[in-house]
């Protein structure tokens, strides 16, 4: 009996919620979709070097042996090579005229050959008062042009003393001369002289000599000898390019294009928010000609405001000699340095203003000591100089800011519920950072602030007396943004994430930055969302 | 006499229209040749009984979700789906499982204190398992994990088809125990079996950093590949290249003549397939994703090329080895502890405890049982179960003895069909069996059952 009720009651359950399953017509998700992500970011581990690679300022730096880092504006280099210098113009000789002695005859006949010789000294002009000793050439030609009225054939042959060829002989030449009938005969030779080697000196007796002596033999022949017969030589040399000078090379006044060194790098600073221990300003000299430069009248100055601050101190006092290789040296590059540091100027006052940048001028002289005849030029010979302003990382910074911006605009922010930041970090660098997130809109107009918390994001390590990172700080920072606050701000279309850096305990102490002092960020997201269906 | 036609009628369609879970009720009652299936050591009613050829079958579905836990309200033609009750209300690992037996032949005869029983049947297993973990990390996102893990382990999928011939065998001993056991060759015909499944995902406190650890291993006999079925003849399946082999032990204690208790253990066995046997496996995998990493380039790629490196990366890690040697596979065994007391002559209660084991999860059943015999003719159950999970149902049997056979009906949840919404188990046990005399009482038990 009490099966039958039990079972009748069951039958009759079965056909309601049968009923009920068979008149469904619509399915429905009775919850919202609520889901909470936790997302793992990012994860780094930087050091100041890799976050100068996100402010663009990595290629400024150096690392010195000890991983010690530091910051080196430098201007472009200039450079002024030899053939600037000095440079050999076109010459011009001639020799004659020779003629042949008739006597008190208007012609005679000479039934023997006929000889003329003559040896001369030709000056080389050089504009600078070169007194050249030795001339070496790349490249250039000698010209040789002969007119003669005597009828007769023959040759001419040259000779310089001191003068090598390409192969190592002698310079001496031979050119025929030839006769075809009429009144006059004219010899146009080049000679071309690269690789030739000139003694200058008219065999050890002056400066700047190109000694030369011409043999003209003119074969008999049955053709009177006229009294105004004579023959002409003109020589010239052009297109002259040296590949060695030696002597006294001249006095010259170089140009010196005025520079300037722009220093990003203190742009968003004000005056002593970074202040360095001892930065220095240095004038880089590579010098591979023989011969004494010196830098004078240098005008260093730089600019924080439209008011320059101009270098000055005992740096300026003394002029600047440049080294410079001696002849058995030929082929070496002397380096020259002079640094105006905290000593001996008012660099670090300078730097100290965070100016936008600094230009440079100096004159440049060569030879101003006086003639000395030891001075030689190669063809690949140069001076070169260049500016660095060099800025160790030894000092503090205050407030340094960077920021970025993150565009939200195309997200849905109405399915937030919250957002949530972590930031895990262990900061083995001297720099205290802070951030801060603004909501922004599109036009970047400032909105609203998520960071409420005045305590540091990432704390310096702990660093010794002498400036050195010696146990890195740990520390975990969330930040929050309720939905409260993105409903607050219906304009929200962008992030403004700002980026706060001092030196350790409040930049009152100077603190020193290498390669090992590094920064490991973890950086977590939870995100939890709301979507009704 | 109206009220017992009222009653049978009733019981008939309630069984029709309802299922059965785990073989319970058929456990009990032990009057049935097919009880010997879950305890070899028993001594049916009948001196011998032979089922008629395809005329006995089980078929039984599992899940420990019932369609209430998914549903929130039908209201105004409207069905209502609340995905968060749905989480809560599952296990770590959820299972929806299929068997399906059926006998081909069998008999089983009586000779003085010996019981000797012959089946041959076909049987299938299917189970799909599904994490909590998993539903809940679509759902629900990984935040409630945070500083723990997302367990996936027990995730996959078994199916399993196997012929088995079972010879058994039991004893009376000094009229108080019952001993027997059953010998069973099986003949493998399909497997796909996930053989392990451990994957997890932890999730760090702080930094959020993901960390899956996994090894899984798939194994399939079966023409079938990654490319699709290669099923060319039936002699693909029907051979005898994945033999097997497994027992099954009972025993029986009568400890007066009111109470008795016995315990048996089945399936204890494995098949070894060798016939278009795969395995697919990943060992000790370990993947962990930290976000993107920001190195001195400071460069965020967030392009076509990044993904697919990372997409590589992925494909990579879950690169699938394969070998092809054979492999055995073990049979799901289950266990059954029995106690009986007979209040009268007509009417008998039980207690059992069930269980089957599982690589993943565990689920031990607790029943309360009843059964009433009407004179030679008709004997009813019916039996309360409450499993592990929290999950009970109701289950009924009914055995009709008529036109010198055994008609048998039996369901271990009656309310599945009247009441599906609730329903974690669809069973549904059918049987016919030609039969001969009553057996001697001199033989066997005093008790009518």
């Amino acid at each position: 009996m009490i099966l039958f009720i039990v079972s009748g009651s069951f039958m009759l359950t079965s056909t309601s919620c049968i009923k009920d399953l068979l008149s469904i017509k619509e399915v429905k998700i009775e919850d919202s979709f609520n889901p909470e992500l936790a997302i793992p970011l990012a994860h780094a581990n930087i050091s100041v070097l890799d976050m100068m690679k996100f402010v663009n300022q990595d290629s400024i730096a150096k690392i010195d042996p000890d991983g010690f880092i530091r910051f080196v504006y430098a201007s472009y280099p200039q450079r002024v090579y030899a053939n600037e210098i000095v440079n050999i113009p076109n010459q011009s000789f001639n020799a004659g005229p020779f003629k042949h002695n008739t006597g008190v005859n208007d012609s005679i006949r000479v039934n023997m050959p006929i000889y003329f010789f003559d040896k001369i000294d030709n000056n080389v002009y050089l504009p600078d008062g070169e007194e050249l000793s030795k001339l070496h050439f790349k490249s250039g030609k000698m010209i040789l042009k002969l007119r003669s009225t005597i009828r007769r054939a023959g040759e001419i042959e040259i000779n310089i003393t001191g003068a090598k060829l390409k192969n190592g002989k002698d310079f001496s030449q031979i050119i025929p001369i030839s006769y075809t009938g009429g009144t006059e005969t004219y010899i146009y030779d080049t000679f071309d002289l690269s690789g030739c080697k000139f003694d200058m000196t008219a065999g050890g007796t002056g400066y700047n000599k190109i000694q030369i002596s011409y043999t003209i033999t003119l074969n008999q022949n049955a053709n009177y000898i006229r009294k105004k017969d004579e023959v002409e030589i003109d020589v010239f040399y052009r297109n002259i390019e040296f590949s060695y000078l030696e002597g006294y090379l001249g006095a010259h006044d170089l140009n010196y294009a005025a520079d300037s060194i722009v220093i990003n790098l203190l742009k968003n600073l004000e005056a002593n928010n970074m202040r360095f221990y001892n930065p220095s300003l240095s004038f880089n000299f590579k010098n591979s000609a023989g011969m004494p430069f010196q830098i004078s009248n240098q005008q260093v100055k730089s600019y924080a405001t439209v008011n320059p601050v101009q270098l000055s101190g005992s740096f300026l006092l003394t002029p600047i000699d440049v080294y410079f290789p001696s002849l058995s040296e030929t082929g070496q590059t002397k380096m020259t340095s002079s640094v105006a540091n905290r000593y001996n100027s008012n660099i670090r006052d300078m730097l100290n203003e965070a100016p936008g940048y600094f230009t440079m001028d100096m004159d440049i002289k060569t030879n101003s000591a006086g003639k000395r005849y030891d001075n030689f030029l190669t063809d690949s010979s140069y001076f070169e100089i260049m500016t660095e302003i060099n800025m160790p990382l030894y000092g503090s910074l205050k407030n340094y800011q960077y920021e970025f911006y993150l565009g939200v605009d195309s997200l849905d922010m109405s399915i937030l519920e919250q957002i949530q930041l972590n930031l895990l970090s262990e900061n083995g660098t001297p720099l205290d950072m802070n951030l801060q997130v603004y909501l922004a809109d599109t036009a970047r107009n400032i909105l609203d602030s998520i960071v409420e918390s005045t305590s540091l994001l990432f704390k310096s390590g702990v660093v010794d007396t002498s400036g050195k990172v010696i146990k890195p700080t740990k520390s975990l920072t969330k930040f929050i943004v309720s939905k409260d606050k993105i409903e607050k701000n219906p304009e929200l279309s962008q992030f403004i994430i700002r980026i706060f850096a001092s030196s350790a305990d409040k930049a009152t102490k100077d603190i020193k930055v290498y390669t090992y002092n590094r920064l490991d960020l973890k950086v977590s997201l939870y995100v939890k969302l709301k979507i009704e269906f | 006499m109206r009220q017992i036609i009222l009653l049978i009628v009733s019981v008939l369609i309630i069984n029709i229209n309802t299922a059965k879970g785990q073989g319970i009720t058929r456990h009990f009652m032990t009057n049935l040749p097919v009880s010997l299936h879950t305890n070899p050591s028993l001594f049916p009613d009948y001196r011998y009984s032979i089922g008629f050829p395809l005329g006995n079958w089980f078929w039984e579905t599992n899940t420990n979700m019932s369609l209430k836990q998914m549903i929130s309200k039908i209201e105004n033609n409207t069905l209502y789906i609340s995905p968060n009750k749905i989480i809560d209300n599952l296990d770590k690992v959820n299972f929806v499982n299929n068997e399906f037996d059926l006998e081909l032949l069998s008999t089983s005869f009586k000779v003085k204190k010996n019981y000797f029983s012959l089946f041959l049947s076909n049987k299938t297993f299917f189970e799909f398992r599904y994490p909590r973990d998993l539903l809940a990390l679509g759902w629900q996102g990984n935040g409630p994990f945070i500083g723990g893990q997302a367990d996936f382990s027990g995730i996959g999928v078994d199916a399993v088809n196997y012929n088995e011939l079972a010879l058994g065998y039991s004893r009376l001993i000094k009229d108080k125990l019952y001993i027997g056991g059953r010998f069973k060759y099986l003949q493998g015909i399909v497997n796909l079996k996930t053989v392990k499944s451990d994957i997890t995902i932890s999730i760090d406190t702080t930094t959020y950093w993901l960390t899956a650890n996994y090894s899984t291993m798939i194994r399939i006999a079966a023409p079938i590949d990654t490319n699709g079925p290669s099923f060319n003849s039936p002699s693909d399946v029907l051979n005898f290249g994945n033999p097997g082999m497994a027992f099954d032990i009972g025993a029986s204690y009568k400890i007066n003549d009111k109470l008795s208790a016995s315990l048996s253990i089945i399936d204890l066995g494995y098949i070894h397939w060798t016939k278009n046997t795969k395995s697919y496996f990943l060992e000790n995998g370990k993947l962990a994703f930290q976000g993107l990493k920001i190195d001195s380039t400071f460069n965020f790629d967030f392009s076509d090329s990044a993904l697919n490196l990372l997409t590589d990366t992925l494909m990579e890690k879950f690169s699938f080895q394969k070998s092809i040697t054979p492999f055995s596979t073990s049979l799901n065994s289950k266990l059954y502890i029995t106690a009986n007391y007979n209040l009268t002559p007509k009417d008998r209660f039980g207690l059992v405890i069930y269980n089957r084991f599982d690589s993943y999860y565990n689920l031990m059943n607790y029943s309360l049982l009843y059964q009433r015999k009407f004179g030679n003719i008709l004997s009813l159950c019916a039996n309360y179960t409450l499993n592990s999970r929290g999950n009970s149902k109701l289950g009924t049997g009914l055995s009709l003895r008529i036109l010198g056979s055994n008609f048998y009906f039996i369901t271990d949840d009656i309310v599945s069909l009247i009441n599906p919404i609730n329903a974690h188990t669809i069973s549904f046990n059918f049987g016919w069996n030609y039969i001969k005399s009553k057996p001697k009482k001199s033989a066997v038990s005093k008790t009518t059952f």
